[in-house]
């Protein structure tokens, strides 16, 4: 008892001095756009934008897999900043539906199906793009109090592959519905179960 | 009366001001709180609770080191008690780990406890004072910490400044000495 009197004292010397929610959602605002940063830079150093970049932003397969990569990471950070603020809301998938749905969109519009185990390559490279955006956003949410980790890792895990699939996309050569779903998908469940592993131990406080 | 959400929560506000007087009511007030939460559940688990108090540390300095998670816009105790979920169940996983290290009793001495007859009772803690008195210092130590304190192993260790192995060591042979001590007596 006396202990804890004492240590009560001692917090209560620092009143003032915690910061606030504010900020830590700000911070992790500028988390997600460096993570995204990083990821456009080494699409461009490693593989070099499409050639054809004007005619292709404009063409329904790059619409599709941008708007989906878009739209995910959007859900990705909203259950990202739930994860790391106790309380804040309960961490409902269902905010990664709306997502989901241009890439099921574009699957089902392309019948050409299309060259799949080429692209399977899709599925390293977004992993390897994504790795600087998982450690920028684990550290960020690291901030916070995750009173889950595994969890909230694997939230991690999600936000950093929608990214790197967003960046990837500027370089993608496979234009066929099916195995961008295919491939993007399973890319961004790896990270995602690779978050879940390093955020239960490193997110732990 | 003011219902404790809202004095709680402006509490954290007046913390955030600076407030100090203000703040360090507020953490008692949740460590009264928190030491009956944390007695009740550790019983509920089957744990001991003569390590509650510190449980109620661990849960106070998360609190206070994540204390800007909370945004002021939101109510105050669910996130009071999302945080001390999670200290909670992490301390209590420990314990139970601890406590699974702390040294078992056999069958054969539990039996031997049961039946002792009761009105001896006095005479047998007489006993162990005076068997315990014949062993040297180092041993003494150990027996008292870990047979009559109930403390752990570990704990016993670092309060005698020694590894978990000697401690073990230390107690064995200790044991041995008062068996030894006893069978002498009876004949």
């Amino acid at each position: 008892m006396q202990a804890t009197d004492d240590l009560i004292h001692g917090m209560a010397g620092t009143a003032g001095q915690g910061g606030d929610a504010t900020s830590l959602r700000r911070f992790m605002l500028i988390a997600l756009f460096l993570s995204f940063a990083a990821a456009t830079l080494l699409v461009w150093t490693l593989f070099g934008f499409r050639e054809d970049f004007a005619a292709m932003a404009l063409g329904e397969p790059f619409l599709f897999k941008v708007s989906g990569a878009i739209v995910l990471a959007a859900g990705a950070y909203l259950l990202a900043r739930r994860a790391t603020l106790p309380a804040s809301g309960p961490l409902n998938a269902a905010l990664l539906i709306p997502g989901m749905l241009p890439f099921a969109l574009f699957a089902l519009l392309d019948p050409s199906g299309g060259d799949n185990l080429s692209a399977a390559w899709c599925s390293a490279d977004i992993g390897l793009l994504s790795l600087p955006a998982l450690g920028l956003i684990l550290a960020a949410m690291k901030k916070g109090a995750p009173t889950n980790p595994a969890k909230a890792g694997a939230v991690a895990g999600l936000l950093a592959g929608s990214l790197a699939s967003g960046a990837h996309a500027l370089a993608c050569r496979n234009d066929h519905g099916l195995s961008v779903l295919m491939w993007y998908g399973l890319a961004i469940i790896l990270l995602s179960g690779l978050g879940s592993l390093i955020g239960r131990r490193v997110l732990r406080w | 009366m003011e219902s404790r959400e809202n004095s709680w929560a402006e509490a954290m506000r007046a913390e955030r001001r600076g407030d100090a007087v203000a703040y360090q009511r507020l953490l008692k007030e949740i460590a009264d709180l928190l030491r009956k939460l944390v007695r009740y559940r550790l019983t509920q688990l089957g744990l001991q609770t003569h390590d509650a108090e510190d449980l109620v540390q661990e849960i106070l300095i998360g609190l206070h080191a994540k204390r800007h998670t909370w945004d002021p816009d939101r109510p105050f105790m669910p996130w009071l008690f999302a945080i001390t979920r999670y200290k909670f169940i992490d301390g209590a996983r420990k314990l139970r780990r601890e406590s699974s290290r702390r040294l078992e009793l056999t069958f054969e001495d539990l039996a031997e406890i049961a039946e002792a007859p009761a009105e001896d009772l006095d005479r047998a803690t007489l006993d162990v004072e005076r068997h315990l008195a014949s062993l040297p210092q180092g041993q003494q130590a150990v027996v008292r910490a870990l047979a009559i304190d109930g403390a752990t192993v570990k704990a016993t260790a670092e309060k005698l400044e020694t590894s978990e192995g000697a401690i073990r060591v230390t107690f064995h042979r200790a044991l041995t000495r008062l068996k030894a001590a006893a069978l002498r007596e009876k004949e």
